[in-house]
Order: structure tokens, then C-alpha cells, then sequence
């Protein structure tokens, strides 16, 4: 099985797409794996954090060369692997046969974005389309997001979740008792836990929008003392500086995805923690691969009107 | 890296530049310069500026546009799953902040002018001229080309909203298009297009060099669309040039509004 697995990933790493009886039997056993993992993932440092990826597959492979290869180095990937970039189905396949291949170096939590009515929307069922001419392969991928864990919790110190906190959720044991297994829901904690952002409001704010939760420094430092950790980290909103600390250090947004969308000419981060959760920013540009196909920067002369 | 294309022609100089996404210290400083609450997160300080020889310009930036846009204030709208979170929320926590977060903007570009030319940046009036659409449809070679984003923001994966721009300038002529683009999912839609012309080789009986500006707003709701049988599903509107065309068919109402600025000289 592994010999097998080697080969997957040794494709993928070159950016070829697998068969699609492989992408079957790969999501057949990742799913396997991630059905016993618990909502809140307890990981050992040292490992490296990792925020929004979005398809964009050539800077992961930068990521891998700033960070260290899996299994040398561990890894904890905070969600939003698909949608926006190029190539969402090559991304989430290496992402996850690393994980078939090291399940306790490669740790993926769930993002707003692993989602089948997001993904309809923002890229990665389109792709799939293009790439296998049936939606097959999206209902592979989509069935194992349904499986992926909510969060994680490093050395009991430091608490990861891909957007924040919610009012549902006092402690982290109560996460833990989420039934998680399904599309993510419209409101609730598990909903919160994906999409809700940190702002400099008191208590908890409702978005502008009308939906989605915004909570503050209080909120925060209430859940860290209640939850004895240290920190938390979360992704989910671009950073032009890769990484963003926020609430005197005790919240840190990090941003993986350099030159998102192949237009905003923003760095990414990685936050490497040690065996002492001391930690390091590591920050990387984007990959000169990963924008070709993309329409060049200075667009065609066009007698538009 | 900022880029930058440039090139002088019947008596304007027409410059654009292109820059990465701004920084943090930036994004504070639009924000306090504009009174806003928040920024879309995607803000470049990418500018588009026409200069006459007069000394007067015509500029487009985000600050402005910005600026334009809290001023106009629309109110808040609501996405599709807000009902019910309202109702919720509010019981729980009380009122929610209220504010365009749309970005919604009505600009139509800055005038301004030189402090060496010692008058008054010309205004926007109404006319009764209109673009020559034929003289730019002539396949004459474009001396410069560029498009810009000015701001774009997801709205936290909820749509998009974008004001970008697109200009040419041609041997006898310069052609900007200003567009505004909104897609709220499940809710609405709006383009708001603005079309910048000036034929240089033409003064007015005072000697007057003249551009004209057309604005075209359109807004619909998802209900209309599918009432009309109209597309409706949110990968059909991915851009503006897209939505643009399927609007145009799925002919929908539509403002229109033409103003002249007469650039004396």
C-alpha cells in the first residue's frame, strides 16, 4: 500500500493529476484515517503551521522548501486548501495522500472552503469538471471534507481553528462533542469555528453582512484563560505581511498563500514552533511555476468599449 | 513591484501604475483619510492619471473612490442567511454595526489641477453629447493599454466586489472604463460602468478640449433575474466583463447619464 502511495505522491508532487480510480481509492483511505481523529486534534511540537493554500499548488511546493519535506517536518494545515487557484484538485491530493501516507506528521483541519456549496461557487468543482469531464472526483473530495477534524490543540498551548471562536463554545471539550460529519451547516458552532473572524469590537459582534460572528480581544482572553492555552491560531483572512498578531500576541492569523489570486503581490508565512512552542515566522513568495497559465500581468491590448 | 506604462499624446500625458496590495500602516491611513469603518482587504494603491497640457488632470485611485463610497452610504444589505442569524444574534447580543460593506461607489473619477496653473479644477456638467463610439471601434493602433484594480474584496466568500478600470489611448483619441462590480450571492448583483472619452484632435467653438463621460448603472436582484428567466446562478456573473455581457442580454433596466467636462484653454 505504501509502495503505492509513494508512487501517488511522487505524481503529484510533479503536478499530475491521478486517475480517477485512484482519487477513489486515495479519499477511500483518507477517510479511513480521519473517521477516528477527534474534533480537536491533539498534536506534539514541534510542528509548522500552515493558513490558506487555495489551489495554489506550485507555492505549496515553495512552502515545502521554506519549511522542510513532509515527513521531516510536521505539518498542521489550517484548511482552505481548494478554490481561487489553478490547481485546487492537485493541492488537496498531495495534501491528503501525504496525510494517507504520515497521518501523524500531516494534520488538515477544515476550512470555510471544503465545503460542496463554496466549492461550486469559487473554483474547485469547475476544475474538476475540466480536468476529469465528471463531477466524480468532487464527490470524492468533497465526501472526505466532510470527514476532516474542526481543530487542534499543540502541546495543550496553543489552540488552531481555520476562523475563530463562537458564543456555542466556552470550552474546548465542547467541540469535541460536535458531530461533525456532514456539509458545513449555515449557522452553529461548527459554522462559527470556520468562518468567524477576530476584530476590535467588545464581546461578540454580528458581521455587516448579517451573517458570521465577530469576536474580540475580551472574548479571546476569556477563552484562553477558561481553556488554559497560550495562543490561538487561525487563518482565513489575507494579510499583505503573511501573518498578523492580534489581542497582545494571544491570536495570530497566518496567511499561506503568496500573491493570492496571482494579483495581490502579498508574501505568505508559515509559523514554525519548536520543541519549546518557541516560534518563527518563516515567510516566502510566491513560486515564478505557479503563474503560468495565468494571463500575463500587462493584459493584452484590447479594443474594448 | 509597482509597474508602470506611460505615453504623451495630443497634448495629454497618460500615466498608469500597478502595485501589489497595500500594507497594514497603509490600510490604517486610507481608513483614517476616508472616516471608514474597514477597507476591502484586496486595496492597491494602483492609480490611473490623464494630465493635460492646461494642467488639468483626471485621476483614478482608491482612496477617492472610497472616499465616494462612504459618502454615498447605502445601507446595509443582507446576505442571503442573515434572517435568521439576525433574529438570533440580535436576541443574544444586541444590534449589529451598520454600513455599506459592499463598497458600493458612485465615483466617477478626480479632477484636479495643477497648483502652477493658477485655476480652478473644471466641474462635470450634463450635456448632449455623447461618445463616438465609431471612432473607437476603428482599428487604429493602441499606443497604450493597461487595466487596473483599484480595490476587490470577497466579502468574506459571499461574492465580490471590484472597481477596476480599463484605458486606451489611440492616436486620435482616449478611452477609459471605469466599472464597479457587485455580487452578493443569493441577493443581488450591480455594475456600475463608467466610460471616459476625449477625441483630442477636436476643440469646442471656444478652443475647449472636451471629455465626455457616460454612466450606465444597473442592479438586480437574484429574484428578478430568475423571474425573468434571466441566469442566475452566481459562476455565470465570475467577472465583470462576463456579467457585463449577460446583463446586456438578459436586458434588464438600466440608468444612463452623460456629463462633459470642458477643459478650457
Amino acid at each position: 500500500m505504501s509502495h503505492e502511495l509513494d508512487g501517488w505522491i511522487a505524481a503529484l508532487r510533479k503536478c499530475e493529476p491521478l486517475e480517477e480510480d485512484d482519487v477513489k481509492r486515495l479519499c477511500q483511505m483518507a477517510i479511513e484515517i480521519l473517521v477516528e481523529e477527534s474534533n480537536v486534534q491533539t498534536i506534539d511540537s514541534p510542528v509548522t503551521i500552515c493558513g490558506d493554500i487555495h489551489g495554489q499548488f506550485y507555492d505549496l511546493l515553495e512552502l515545502f522548501k521554506v519549511g522542510g519535506d513532509c515527513p521531516d517536518t510536521n505539518y498542521l494545515f489550517m484548511g482552505d486548501f481548494v478554490d481561487r487557484g489553478f490547481y485546487s484538485v492537485e493541492t488537496f491530493l498531495l495534501l491528503l495522500a501525504l496525510k494517507v501516507r504520515y497521518p501523524d506528521r500531516m494534520y488538515l483541519i477544515r476550512g470555510n472552503h471544503e465545503c460542496r456549496q463554496i466549492t461550486q461557487v469559487y473554483g474547485f468543482y469547475d476544475e474538476c469538471l475540466r480536468k476529469y469531464g465528471s463531477v466524480n472526483v468532487w464527490r470524492y473530495c468533497t465526501d472526505v471534507f466532510d470527514y476532516l477534524s474542526l481543530s487542534a490543540l499543540i502541546d495543550n498551548k496553543i489552540f488552531c481553528v481555520h476562523g475563530g471562536l463562537s458564543p456555542s463554545i466556552t470550552t474546548i471539550d465542547q467541540i469535541r462533542t460536535i458531530d461533525r460529519k456532514q456539509e458545513v451547516p449555515h449557522e452553529g458552532a461548527m459554522c462559527d469555528l470556520l468562518w468567524s473572524d477576530p476584530e476590535d469590537v467588545s464581546g461578540w459582534g454580528l458581521s455587516p453582512r448579517g451573517a458570521g460572528y465577530l469576536f474580540g480581544d475580551d472574548v479571546c482572553t476569556s477563552f484562553t484563560q477558561t481553556n488554559s492555552v497560550d495562543m490561538i491560531a487561525r487563518a482565513h483572512q489575507l494579510v499583505m505581511e503573511g501573518y498578523k498578531w492580534m489581542f497582545n500576541k494571544r491570536l495570530v492569523t497566518v496567511w499561506s498563500a503568496p500573491n493570492y489570486c496571482y494579483r495581490c503581490g502579498n508574501v505568505a508565512a508559515i509559523l514554525e514552533l519548536d520543541e519549546n512552542l518557541a516560534h518563527d515566522f518563516k515567510v516566502f513568495e510566491a513560486a515564478p511555476q505557479e503563474a503560468r497559465g495565468v494571463p500575463a500581468k500587462r493584459a493584452t491590448p484590447d479594443y474594448f468599449l | 513591484m509597482t509597474t508602470v506604462a506611460r505615453v504623451a499624446r495630443g497634448g495629454w500625458d497618460v500615466e498608469s501604475a500597478s502595485t501589489p496590495i497595500a500594507k497594514r500602516a497603509r490600510i490604517e491611513q486610507v481608513e483614517t483619510n476616508v472616516d471608514a469603518p474597514t477597507t476591502p482587504e484586496m486595496l492597491f494603491d494602483s492609480a490611473l492619471e490623464l494630465r493635460h497640457e492646461s494642467g488639468v488632470a483626471l485621476r483614478f485611485e482608491a482612496e477617492d473612490a472610497l472616499r465616494e463610497w462612504v459618502k454615498l452610504g447605502l445601507p446595509a444589505i443582507e446576505v442571503a442567511a442573515a434572517k435568521t442569524w439576525r433574529r438570533s444574534h440580535v436576541e443574544r447580543f444586541g444590534d449589529a454595526a451598520e454600513y455599506d460593506w459592499t463598497f458600493t461607489t458612485p465615483y466617477g473619477g478626480t479632477v484636479t489641477t495643477t497648483s502652477d496653473s493658477n485655476r480652478q479644477p473644471p466641474t462635470w456638467e450634463l450635456t448632449d453629447r455623447r461618445i463616438d463610439r465609431a471612432m473607437l471601434t476603428e482599428r487604429d493602433p493602441i499606443l497604450m493599454y493597461d487595466e487596473l484594480t483599484l480595490y476587490e474584496s470577497e466579502l468574506d466568500d459571499n461574492g465580490v466586489a471590484h472597481l477596476g478600470l480599463k484605458v486606451r489611448v489611440m492616436p486620435k483619441c482616449w478611452f477609459v472604463l471605469l466599472r464597479f462590480w457587485l455580487r452578493v450571492d443569493g441577493v443581488l448583483i450591480r455594475l456600475f460602468e463608467t466610460r471616459f472619452f476625449c477625441d483630442f484632435t477636436e476643440v469646442d467653438r471656444t478652443g475647449a478640449v472636451v471629455v465626455v463621460r457616460e454612466t450606465q448603472r444597473r442592479e438586480e436582484t437574484w429574484d428578478a433575474l430568475h423571474a425573468r428567466g434571466a441566469p442566475c446562478d452566481p459562476t455565470q456573473f465570475p467577472d465583470a466583463d462576463q456579467a457585463a455581457s449577460v446583463l446586456l442580454a438578459a436586458g434588464g433596466p438600466v440608468d444612463i447619464v452623460t456629463h462633459a467636462l470642458t477643459i478650457a484653454p
